[in-house]
């Protein structure tokens, strides 16, 4: 039986396109390399590894025998144990989950390119909500403003030179995805609401919150969902190095400052890198956030092959809250605002299938977002079923002439009646003096029996 | 100069470009440069860039439509209206300036509108929320 490694050592004349290096045979200060560890990209880091090494130790990964001969005969990979690769990159540090964890004499170990992809067409996990949106708000609106106090003072910490406290990540995590198992639609109205002094700690929190319901989505398993969530949290780490006079400025950057802004990419790697139990994916996240799949992003401009799958994931919520806040503004742009950008940029920004993926999973009318409808209310989503996010569940909150009404819940997919009424358009908070900070505040007012049996 | 709105005040809906929209190309005086065409109607035009570009209040742009007849629609005096730079990218909102347009022209980007208007799916804007999806 083999002997579990998280690293292998490998002769130079072994090395292959895409093995991250992690050590070498020698000091890396007696050698060319300006970091300390990389994925290899070209020919020439191969030759220059040869030229000053005899052997280097690369990541190693497990991958059970079945699998292997599951490749022997041509069939696809299964895709469960082709997303296991990802996490089994350095064992130990998280446990397989019971669906997928094997015995450790099935097992082998061996190095092996990054997982950066993993399908996602089959062996879905079918996720339903436990509980209403309507009785799962209270608890999100306690679990967001905890979670929001934990990731400022996480960023203020590093600021002042205290080290990250994963502890305190992880519990965070913990309450996200436990609210967002429970219900789906709870916790991403939350991410509507933004303010413009708090932008970086919010944006770290609305990113793990939409990342955790997207891999819900997904029908990732609850641990999966937990260390997609933990990436995301972490992903814009390393802006706590950049100065505040930049992070915070107000109007568009210079050249000079957008380039120390891409910098928080390299940061966030280095400053999870020197945490001990930090999540090793977690690094690759926030170092790899901002690659693109044309290979033109940054920092080190990878190709899609090479652009590890959690990057992916959370580069499309990075971006779906990023444009639907106006950072340092009053305002906010429409959900489809920032949809519209995802299709058009997929395959060249992002990952064509996570990016479509992506638009299904938030659908065209977004839990908290404020819609007009083809007969002149308007409304506030309140909750989306997958199988049908045209037809949502909403909040009336002003009638045909725009003027305040009785609120009521509208089941657009329940009530044949309003078969004829549809969605118009999603219009910004604020729209028709419609603010939804208002009716989180006071709660929802909706028909509980209207809610029964809501997915 | 990043303007933003807490009020939808564009009186015609922006449609979502399709892969007609080709060779989108924004001229300012710093040079052309390629970008992604999002949405459109026939009073102007959203677009996205990777790019970081300098400050600028007006450009021009142009584009190729590949509908039936391929439509060239030279350099188009616009203003932006809405800008907002983050990490992601750039986001644009650019309105023609229409009384710089000839006449002959708008009716070109009222025709494009019609033509995009005519292919989408007002309902399900990007087509993937019907039952058959």
């Amino acid at each position: 039986m083999p002997k579990k490694l998280s690293e292998l050592k490998v002769h130079v004349s072994e090395l292959a396109l895409g093995m991250r290096v992690i050590r070498l045979d020698r000091p890396w200060l007696e050698t060319d390399f300006l970091m300390q560890g990389f994925v290899i990209q070209n020919q020439t880091e191969i030759d220059d590894l040869v030229r000053q090494c005899e052997h280097v130790y690369v990541e190693a990964t497990e991958i059970s025998k079945k699998t292997a001969h599951t490749g022997a005969t041509g069939k696809a990979p299964e895709r469960r144990t082709e997303r296991k690769g990802l996490f089994a990159r350095i064992p130990g540090k998280k446990p397989a989950p019971p669906s997928i964890a094997r015995p450790a004499k099935a097992q082998k170990t061996v190095a092996q390119p990054l997982s950066t992809s993993r399908p996602i067409s089959s062996q879905r996990i079918v996720h339903i909500n436990k509980i209403s949106t309507e009785k799962e708000l209270g608890k999100a609106r306690v679990t967001y403003t905890d979670a929001k106090q934990s990731v400022t003072s996480i960023m203020e910490g590093i600021r002042i030179g205290r080290a990250l406290d994963m502890n305190q990540s992880r519990q965070a995590v913990n309450e996200i995805v436990d609210s967002i198992i429970r219900n789906k639609d709870a916790l991403v109205w939350l991410t509507k609401i933004k303010r413009k002094d708090e932008y970086t700690a919010e944006h770290s929190l609305n990113v793990c919150v939409l990342t955790a319901t997207f891999a819900r989505y997904l029908g990732h398993s609850d641990d999966e969902i937990r260390q997609l969530a933990l990436c995301a949290l972490l992903h814009d780490v390393g802006k706590s190095k950049i100065p505040d006079e930049i992070l915070n400025k107000e109007g568009r950057f210079t050249d000079e400052e957008f380039e120390i802004m891409k910098k928080h990419t390299t940061y966030g790697r280095d400053l999870l890198i020197n945490i001990k139990d930090a999540d090793r994916i977690a690094i690759d996240v926030a170092h790899a956030h901002h690659e693109r799949m044309d290979g033109s992003g940054y920092p080190r401009g990878l190709k899609s092959h090479q652009i590890p799958y959690y990057a992916k994931v959370v580069a499309l919520a990075d971006c779906y809250d990023a444009i639907t806040s106006t950072r340092c503004y009053d305002g906010a742009r429409a959900s489809m605002s920032a949809l519209d950008i995802i299709y058009k940029c997929r395959g060249v920004q992002f990952d064509e299938e996570l990016a479509l993926e992506f638009i299904k999973c938030i659908g065209l009318f977004p839990p908290g977002a404020i819609v007009e409808l083809s007969n002149g209310e308007v409304g506030i989503i309140i909750s989306t079923r997958d199988e049908n996010k045209l037809r949502p569940k909403i909040l009336i909150v002003r009638n045909a002439a725009k003027q305040l009404c009785k609120e009521r819940v509208v089941d657009l997919a329940a009530n044949p009646e309003l078969s004829e009424v549809k969605i118009l358009r999603e219009v910004p908070n604020g729209t028709y003096s419609v603010d939804i900070r208002v009716y989180l505040k006071k709660g929802l007012v909706i028909d509980t029996a209207s809610m029964a049996g809501e997915q | 100069m990043t303007q933003s709105h807490s009020h939808e005040r564009r009186a015609r809906e922006r449609l979502l470009c399709d892969a007609r929209f080709q060779k989108v190309v924004l001229h300012i005086q710093e040079g052309d440069f390629p970008v992604t065409a999002i949405n459109y109607n026939c009073a102007g035009i959203g677009i996205f860039t990777s790019q970081h570009f300098p400050e600028f209040d007006a450009a021009e742009i142009s584009f190729t439509f590949a509908g039936e007849d391929t439509i060239n629609v030279p350099s188009l005096p616009c203003k932006v209206v809405y800008s907002q730079d983050t990490e992601v990218g750039d986001q644009y909102g650019l309105s023609f300036v229409s009384r710089q347009i000839p006449q002959s022209l708008r009716d070109t980007l009222m025709r494009i509108e019609d033509m995009v208007a005519a292919q989408s799916n007002l309902e399900d804007r990007y087509g993937l929320f019907s039952p058959d999806t």
